[in-house]
């Protein structure tokens, strides 16, 4: 069992700038517990490709620490990288040669076997398309291609910005399968980032929200869960609103007028059969009554927009 | 040496490649015709060598135009990372910057010695071809002056090695093989301008233009010429190392 305590990825007041003065990033401090499936979500220009190349050693941070695996990356950034498969931003292909090709090299550079080459080709079911020039393939056999290569080297930490660009929903639905699998099944820590709320949702254990450079949320999905739940309110239309209202702010419910029928603060599922009984106790009819629950991309706009 | 092979690898169906087979035989079939269609006025006096005329004439190719094509194959080899934008990737596997950018210049120099061997074996073998078609000519009773050949070849790799770092440095860094080239072709301009400039062997660009006219006699200031060449080389070496090692960011 993996301990969920140990942090694969950990950051310390992170910052960076690409001109002084004109910070990118700010005090991020990120921790990716081992085995999870972590998404980093945050709109376009929010620094979350800036955030992955520093993990990676591909740019150089203006302030704080990166420790991935435990070590800060800087001082051993090729005994890490063993370890790390990683998908930036577009894949890294060579048009000119083949699906295979472009594996093998590689593989050539990692030390890593043919059989192993195709393996991940199968994996990323492009083993009937291996020997096809990459400039053929489509924009989602290019992102299967990206993510074979970032799998080759069987790795400990995978770290994927945006994987699913350019795939279909089959292909999506395939990726989110792959990588449970992998942390399910062999304990890989995932760190992905996408704009894909709802892909996000379904996938990953852990959330970070990302905007304009500072870390608005981080959190576990149970935790998100609960904020959201927090979002929720019970919309409720009676015959007679204003005694409903009394009524229930006599019952300590959290009570206010929307902008048509009545909101109440949603704390859990028996509050709805309590509300219900009170309504009906006193003798109002009553026409609706129901929860409305806030979605991710609800709260997810909530903590961009506040 | 594996990945040197990848290296080798990614070489396959590009461009740099076919140049360095046609650029090498470019000049050489040039003078083949040329000798061919206009035998006449090149028909060598009696008892002298014809070798020794029509190698001048290949090595002025050589210092003339070859290095267009060597500036050209530098910029297409590392186009290949620019256009597949690599350089990332190739940074976060486990292997060092020093081997990746040691490689990918030995790669280089090993394309730009083949193509002046193919250069030279295509040059040669013209030369014996002419030898057969138009005896007059004089190719087949005169030999082949190897030592001639090697002396010259020696001299004119040694020119070429400070530009060839410099390129490769500057190919690197620009993205754009058209801005890479242009600065390349803008330094053999100036070479070129100045080639007669009591300091030219100071411009690395340029040092190949004093192999011009080379003589199988002539004695150059060899020594100062040797170390030159070996500062610059040495120098230009560990900048662009050095940068690519800390600064570049692919």
């Amino acid at each position: 069992m993996p301990d969920k305590d140990e942090l694969i990825i950990e950051t310390q007041h992170l910052s960076f700038s690409f001109s002084k003065g004109k910070a990118v990033l700010e005090d991020i401090n990120l921790q990716i517990p081992k085995g999870a499936i972590y998404g980093f979500l945050g709109p376009n220009g929010a620094g979350k490709t800036t955030t992955i190349r520093l993990l990676l050693n591909l740019l150089k941070p203006g302030g704080g620490q990166i420790k991935v695996f435990g070590e800060p990356i800087k001082d051993h950034p090729i005994h890490a990288f063993s370890r790390i498969g990683a998908l930036i931003e577009t894949p890294s292909l060579y048009e000119h040669l083949t699906g295979f090709d472009n594996v093998w090299i590689t593989a050539g550079i990692c030390n890593i076997q043919k059989s192993r080459v195709l393996e991940v080709l199968d994996i990323v079911q492009l083993s009937s398309n291996a020997h096809m020039h990459v400039r053929n393939y489509s924009l989602g056999m290019k992102q299967r291609l990206g993510l074979a290569l970032a799998l080759l080297s069987s790795p400990d930490l995978l770290i994927l910005d945006e994987p699913t660009n350019g795939l279909d929903p089959n292909g999506i639905i395939e990726i989110r399968e792959l990588l449970l699998h992998l942390s399910r099944d062999h304990g890989v820590t995932i760190l992905v980032s996408s704009h894909l709320l709802s892909e996000i949702e379904k996938l990953v254990s852990h959330i970070g929200i990302l905007n304009l450079g500072k870390m608005l949320f981080q959190g576990s999905v149970k935790q998100l869960q609960e904020i959201r739940q927090g979002k929720s309110v019970i919309e409720i239309d009676t015959d007679q609103n204003s005694v409903a209202m009394k009524i229930l702010t006599d019952h300590q419910q959290e009570v206010k007028q929307g902008a048509v029928l009545i909101e109440v603060k949603y704390r859990d599922k028996y509050q709805l059969a309590e509300i219900a009984g009170l309504l009906a106790k006193a003798g109002l009819a009553i026409y609706r009554i129901q929860l409305i629950e806030s979605s991710l991309e609800e709260t997810f706009l909530s903590f961009i927009n506040n | 040496m594996k990945l040197f092979y990848t290296e080798l690898v990614k070489l396959k169906n590009t461009f740099a490649l076919w140049l360095t087979l046609f650029g090498a035989l470019f000049l050489p079939l040039l003078l083949f015709t040329s000798y061919l269609f206009e035998a006449k006025e090149f028909l060598p006096a009696p008892n002298v060598n014809p070798w020794y005329d029509y190698l001048l004439r290949t090595f002025n190719g050589c210092c003339f135009f070859s290095l267009g094509f060597i500036l050209l194959i530098i910029g297409q080899i590392l186009n290949i990372e620019h256009k597949a934008n690599s350089w990332k990737h190739l940074f976060t596997l486990p292997v060092s910057r020093d081997k990746l950018y040691f490689n990918k210049l030995a790669l280089v120099f090993a394309v730009i010695i083949t193509f002046f061997l193919l250069y030279f074996i295509f040059a040669i073998t013209a030369g014996h071809l002419l030898g057969r078609i138009d005896p007059p000519l004089g190719f087949s009773h005169g030999a082949v002056p190897n030592g001639y050949i090697l002396r010259f070849l020696l001299d004119f790799f040694v020119s070429i090695i400070p530009m060839i770092i410099l390129q490769y440095w500057i190919c690197i860094r620009l993205k754009n093989l058209v801005t890479s080239l242009g600065l390349g072709l803008f330094g053999l301009l100036m070479g070129l301008l100045l080639k007669n400039w009591d300091h030219i062997i100071y411009l690395p660009y340029a040092t190949s233009f004093q192999m011009l006219n080379y003589k199988e006699t002539d004695v150059l200031n060899r020594q100062n010429f040797y170390w030159v060449n070996a500062v610059y080389s040495c120098l230009f070496l560990a900048l662009s190392y050095k940068d690519f090692g800390k600064r570049f960011q692919g």
